[in-house]
């Protein structure tokens, strides 16, 4: 047996693999009694050894970690949370304008009601102005009775709320894979988008806009904040007909400079 | 007669080694020890996981060296690093044999003893080195490389296969490899030099 020297124990990498268990029996043997009197070898095997049982203790630590992590996304995930939030958030929104529109018009109701009190009380009123005064009145009956329809239904829970979750295909430009589709029922009143975005540093609002198809905008806002690295935007489900759809997502005040790119496609069930 | 002394001692660095524990000069073995401690430690250390067991097998590898090469063994004394080591392991393979035959005995005699387990310091060397592991981790210039380490170290996946499925040269992966344990020694001794001087 030719004594091993240590250019070719080094060239071989045989430390490392000496300490995987890598070497056959015969390869291993030279190498030992190599190793036995070799400084330079025993420095190497001790550091891959020690190396080893690192990889694996943190591995281990890892193992922990990831399984940890997969019994908390067990619970419902923030982002879901988000979503919900968001989209109660939206409803809360035409409710107050509903109950603000109701409150007006009830005032206009009364004043309209006063005016014709204060009309019928004078004499011989021409009857075509009555006529036109009653029609008015009625008219305004009707728009409060549909506004408080609309207040009352509006005051009821959102429920089976459809959330569309997206993630960004690319950069805005250019085009990008096959678009998420999404089945809506089309009597959905609401629909939340659900957008991941990567946070960009310094960046404290978010502006969204939605366009079809044919690149015609059908909704953009600004103003909105990350959550849990995700924006949500409740929009009316008329918004929304079945059809491709891109929403993109720019730092709010660098004047619309799109960000980060959304493709989805709504379709019916 | 000197020059031909030291000339015969560099070509035949363990044969006057070899003379002196046969002539049973006491320095001589400590000699022994001083130039092989080491190596039998990290081979013993190899197959045998129990410091315990360790430091016992290795007062018997050099009990044993010395009492062969005083019997004759080995006959051509350049071969005495291989014959402490081969006497190494084979004690240590033998010490395994012997431990698993007990826990065998132990288990039909019902007096088999729980695992204790790691010690508090086998777990704070453990949190050691994979802190230092997840540094050299770090430090890897490529994911590929990274993936080199796991499938090696914790897969435990032959080189041939990781080389091939990867697209790698022999080359290559002995850098990666070769790299990575350069990079862990360095923050080895960095960590021990700030102990050092921490607690001097």
């Amino acid at each position: 047996m030719n004594a091993m020297d240590h250019e070719q124990a080094e060239g071989g990498e045989l430390p490392s693999r000496y300490v995987a268990g890598e070497l056959e029996e015969g390869e291993r043997t030279e190498f030992e009694a190599h190793l036995i009197e070799c400084h330079q070898c025993l420095d190497g095997v001790e550091a891959a050894e020690g190396l080893r049982l690192g990889l694996l203790a943190s591995s281990a630590a890892d193992t922990v970690r990831i399984a940890v992590t997969r019994r908390r996304r067990e619970r419902p995930s923030p982002r879901f949370v988000m979503a919900l939030a968001a989209a109660l958030a939206c409803w809360l929104v035409p409710l107050v304008f509903l109950a603000l529109s109701a409150s007006r018009k009830e005032r206009e109701l009364s004043t309209a009601l006063a005016a014709l009190e204060a009309e019928r009380a004078r004499p011989a009123p021409a009857a075509s102005a009555a006529a036109a005064d009653s029609g008015e009145a009625a008219r305004l009956r009707d728009e409060n009775a549909r506004l408080a329809a609309a207040l009352a239904e509006a005051r009821g829970p959102q429920v089976n709320l459809p959330v569309l979750l997206l993630s960004a295909v690319r950069s805005a430009s250019g085009d990008g894979p096959a678009p998420a589709r999404f089945a809506l029922d089309p009597a959905a009143a609401w629909v939340v988008l659900s957008l991941e975005v990567e946070a960009e540093t310094g960046v404290r609002a978010y502006a969204v806009a939605v366009a079809d198809g044919r690149g015609q905008e059908v909704w953009k806002g600004g103003g909105l904040r990350l959550h849990d690295d995700t924006l949500t935007v409740a929009l009316p489900g008329a918004l929304l007909p079945p059809g491709r759809y891109r929403a993109t997502v720019s730092a709010d005040g660098r004047g619309g400079r799109a960000g980060a790119a959304y493709a989805f496609e709504v379709a019916r069930p | 007669m000197a020059v031909t002394e030291a000339a015969f001692s560099a070509a035949h660095p363990h044969a006057v080694l070899v003379a002196r524990i046969r002539a049973r000069e006491e320095q001589a073995a400590a000699e022994l020890v001083q130039r092989f401690g080491r190596g039998v430690s990290v081979i013993l250390r190899r197959v045998v996981r129990e410091p315990a067991a360790v430091d016992d097998l290795y007062q018997d590898t050099f009990r044993l060296t010395i009492e062969k090469i005083r019997r004759g063994d080995p006959r051509d004394p350049d071969r005495l690093p291989g014959f402490v080591a081969s006497l190494a392991r084979n004690l240590a393979i033998d010490h395994l044999r012997r431990r698993s035959r007990r826990k065998v005995e132990d288990v039909e005699t019902a007096e088999s003893f729980a695992d204790p387990g790691p010690s508090p310091l086998d777990r704070l060397l453990d949190r050691e080195r994979a802190t230092l592991a997840r540094q050299v981790i770090d430090d890897l210039g490529s994911d590929r490389d990274r993936e080199v380490l796991y499938r090696f170290y914790i897969a435990e996946e032959d080189k041939d296969v990781i080389c091939r499925q990867l697209d790698l040269t022999s080359l290559h992966f002995n850098r990666v490899l070769h790299r990575a344990r350069q990079r862990y020694r360095e923050l080895f001794e960095a960590a021990v030099r700030r102990t050092a001087g921490g607690s001097a």
